[in-house]
């Protein structure tokens, strides 16, 4: 185990992260992971009239999704259940580690649903 | 003394467009001007935009007050969030019956010149990611009035 496996794993088991459910497709068994909230505040712009709203995004480990047997190409259009709200995952991209992609974070890019 | 009101189409004009504008789906809170939003909310915006007196008016030998025909674009803007594949239709939808009510509403054509010189100009559409997928369609007009400066109003 790297120090950055360490620092993944205290991050993740900390206050920073929060228990969220994943559920890839419809009709799969929902799966339990820890996530980081990374929404942000954002504005649209419009030429005109900009649209203040937020840039919703989680964060996942890479190598929990791999202990689930979750293959990150099968994220999207998934749906998690974070802080009590339901999100569709419209995107991922790897943020690897310095030891790696495996051993780094997924970015999931949400979606409120209405 | 009491202030003089002068007769001012353009605000007469603006002011019917954004109430023509807010009756093509009640559900659009009506603003004007306004340049930052919520995401929260369904907004129908009315931008003022720039008037042009016509160059082809003819001013050499005439009084300084002498009327002049303007031509003004202010610009309707439909904004809203909805997923992806939907904003798009909503917002054409809300462009085309726009369209059709201001180019047929007897006010507005009424404060032109002939009672006919509105024109559709066109329209831009940006949608944007944000908590949905945030969509807005600026939609313009031309207006072509008669300004008779120092005229008051009725």
């Amino acid at each position: 185990m790297s120090v950055w496996d360490v620092h993944y794993t205290a991050l993740y088991n900390s206050l920073l992260a929060v228990d969220a459910v994943l559920t890839v497709a419809c009709g799969d068994v929902p799966i339990e992971l820890r996530a980081i909230d990374k929404t942000v505040p954002q504005m649209n712009s419009f030429q005109g009239a900009d649209v203040a709203t937020i840039g919703p995004a989680a964060h996942v480990r890479a190598s929990e999704l791999a202990e689930k047997d979750v293959d990150p190409d099968t994220l999207d259009g998934g749906m998690l259940t974070l802080n009590g709200k339901d999100w569709k995952i419209i995107n991922h991209q790897p943020i690897p580690a310095p030891t790696g992609e495996a051993f780094g974070e997924v970015r999931l890019s949400l979606d409120e649903r209405r | 003394m009491a202030e003089i009101t002068y007769e001012d189409k353009r605000e007469a004009i603006l002011q019917r467009l954004l109430a023509v504008a807010k009756a093509v789906d009640e559900t659009f809170e009506a603003r004007r001007n306004e340049t930052r939003l919520s995401d929260k909310q369904k907004y129908v915006v009315l931008l003022d935009g720039e008037e042009t007196a016509m160059a082809s008016d003819p001013v050499t030998g005439r009084a300084a007050s002498a009327p002049r025909r303007v031509q003004m674009v202010p610009e309707i803007q439909f904004r809203v969030g909805a997923e992806a594949e939907d904003v798009g239709t909503i917002l054409n939808r809300l462009r085309i019956r726009l369209i059709a009510s201001v180019l047929t509403d007897a006010t507005l054509l009424g404060l032109t010149v002939n009672n006919h010189s509105i024109r559709y100009e066109g329209s831009n559409m940006v949608a944007e990611r944000g908590r949905s997928m945030e969509g807005g369609i600026g939609i313009a007009f031309t207006f072509t009035y008669a300004l008779y400066p120092g005229r008051t109003a009725v």
